[in-house]
């Protein structure tokens, strides 16, 4: 007589479910995220209490010392390829340095407006 | 098999990036609208704050800009001064925008 119990499962049919899900998930990620481009340098957003949501797309990024960075291109050639995207879209997300003196930021922004936007949003990190 | 399936999704949990950044909006000079009634021109130093060449308490500022427009729609005028960091600049920002005022313009 046998008397041990119903032949137990195999482990590869347990591991089945899990690896299901796991793909589920890979798949998830996969298709609703988009890589973050890293930052060009070092930075560190001003703080703010009062925030929107970001609606431009194109990002000029501002060191600290004033370095701007768009798209692969550094320093005064990044307002250069700034201009031809105006037309698609009047608003530029800015990303500078908390520590960035304001007369520097002022003084790209002229710039920007000469290139044909509108309004700037500038990235702010929560309080 | 499920540890490299599990170390691709830890990666694109880490890599990816959800929603958007928090931005404060900033109109440009140029974004339309013209100037109307009286010059309001605020100079934010490191340590003070002046409106028209006055000196006023950040508190009190948003309560004289006010008094000074028609609508919240009207343009003020922004200067960093001596050196006056973008971190500076956008808290005296943040603050006149929770009070209200929307067309803030920063200019050199």
């Amino acid at each position: 007589m046998d008397f041990s119990g119903p032949p137990r499962k195999p482990r590869s049919e347990q591991i089945l479910p899990r690896i299901n899900v796991v793909f589920l998930l890979l798949i998830f990620f996969l298709m609703t995220s988009q890589i973050a481009p890293p930052d060009p340098f070092e930075l560190t957003p001003p703080t703010a209490n009062q925030e929107g949501e970001a609606t431009a797309e194109p990002t000029l990024y501002i060191s600290a010392t004033g370095t701007l960075h768009f798209d692969g291109t550094e320093g005064p050639q990044a307002l250069n390829r700034l201009a031809p995207l105006a037309g698609d879209t009047d608003v530029l997300l800015i990303k500078a340095d908390a520590q960035l003196a304001a007369s520097t930021l002022a003084k790209t922004l002229t710039a920007v407006t000469q290139a044909g936007f509108a309004s700037v949003e500038i990235v702010v990190a929560g309080p | 098999m499920i540890d490299v399936v599990f170390l691709l999704l830890v990666f694109f949990m880490l890599a990816s990036r959800f929603g958007t950044d928090a931005v404060l909006p900033l109109p440009l000079a140029a974004g339309g609208g013209t100037y109307s009634g009286p010059p309001r021109l605020v100079d934010i130093s490191p340590a003070q704050i002046t409106l028209n060449g006055v000196i006023v308490s950040e508190d009190a500022l948003a309560g004289q800009l006010q008094a000074m427009m028609q609508s919240p729609e009207d343009t003020v005028i922004i200067r960093g001064q001596d050196g006056a960091t973008l971190q500076r600049v956008i808290n005296v920002t943040d603050s006149l925008q929770a009070a209200g005022l929307l067309s803030l313009v920063l200019v050199e």
